[in-house]
């Protein structure tokens, strides 16, 4: 039993290593929130992965839930947003949410103000879970 | 009148003309091919009073966007904008009219406008009314009538994105696109400010 104690504490560990060593990576800059006006906000950053990755969801504290959404514009000047599942990080690509694209919108979003930072847990397909800092923006600033 | 002094009348009037003509010809907004006289409906305004938008906004720069207090990525911005640009030009400022129609009168109660709105500038209108008239007031602006886009309580609404913007002299220049910069808010307000008012 001991030898198997043994044996399942080195198998941990080798796993544990396995992950820690792993050279994923994904950078993500530029991360703000602009200062929230009704119940929901928009945060936008944006992010590059070493290898085809997806992100899948998103979450904080400080909303009730975290949507991935896309806001297109028709020919008639219309704007739409919806949800969309998954945002696609092909390998060595910068991807951009920005206003009037792809963002994570914040519902039902706590009071935030202009310099208040916020943890955003970003959750990708295979690279797992990567929490984030981003900022609050002033909402006229928010495309800088 | 003396003959001299109807001439200098004549000339002080045309090179206002002029001048407010070469102030929309530098507008960085999508321009209009033949400025247009304003659409004509009244909604109703946060406290509850008839708002005639054409009576209202005599004289004034006017600026109209249908939006919604629940869209957090397109709506929010513009206003942001605007008022970050009236911060910078207060002279203009007082001469014009925001006015904010929403596109989504179940959520948007007058007092969740209001809230919306005052924080951006409290001098910001803020109309709403029933869904026929909302939807009269978008069809004479000339854009594709708001609907609401999926269901339950997270609904979201499609409608229009861009500003319109009427000079004092009550023509509508030009719209205003989301993605608008900041800059150029700045720069077509005072432009606008220059194109003189009709007399009444």
């Amino acid at each position: 039993m001991t030898a198997r104690i043994a044996l399942l504490v080195v198998a941990l560990g080798v796993t544990a290593c396995a992950a820690t060593t792993d050279s994923r990576s994904i950078d993500v800059s530029n991360a703000r929130i602009g200062e929230p006006a009704g119940v929901h906000a928009a945060a936008y950053m944006t992010l590059k992965s070493d290898a085809d990755d997806r992100l899948v969801a998103a979450a904080t504290d400080v909303a009730r839930e975290v949507q991935l959404h896309v806001t297109a514009t028709e020919d008639d000047g219309s704007v739409r947003m919806e949800p969309t599942g998954a945002i696609a990080l092909p390998a060595g690509q910068e991807v951009v949410l920005e206003p009037g694209g792809t963002h994570l919108m914040l519902m039902d979003v706590e009071p935030l103000e202009a310099g208040d930072t916020v943890t955003l847990e970003l959750e990708f397909e295979r690279f797992g879970t990567l929490p984030v800092t981003a900022t609050v923006v002033e909402l006229a600033e928010v495309f800088e | 009148m003396q003959p001299r002094s109807l001439l200098l009348v004549l000339v002080c009037v045309l090179l206002a003309a002029c001048d407010g003509g070469a102030a929309a010809a530098d507008l960085q907004g999508a321009t209009v091919a033949e400025p247009t006289p304003k659409p004509s409906f009244t909604l109703t305004d946060t406290e509850g009073r008839p708002y005639d938008f054409v009576a209202e906004t005599e004289g004034k720069i006017t600026l109209l966007y249908f939006g919604y207090t629940h869209c957090p990525d397109i709506c929010p911005v513009h206003l942001a904008q605007i008022a970050e640009a009236f911060d910078q030009l207060p002279r203009v400022a007082a001469e014009s009219e925001v006015v904010f129609v929403t596109v989504d009168p179940e959520r948007d109660t007058p007092e969740v406008l209001r809230r919306f709105l005052d924080r951006f500038d409290r001098r910001f209108v803020g109309l709403t009314g029933t869904p026929d008239e909302l939807k009269a007031a978008q069809e004479a602006v000339g854009v594709t009538p708001a609907f609401k886009d999926g269901g339950g309580e997270d609904y979201t609404v499609q409608h229009a994105g861009q500003v319109f913007a009427w000079g004092p002299d009550g023509l509508l220049y030009a719209q205003y696109p989301f993605g608008t910069r900041q800059q150029t808010w700045v720069n077509d307000l005072q432009l606008l400010a220059k194109i003189e008012s009709r007399p009444g």
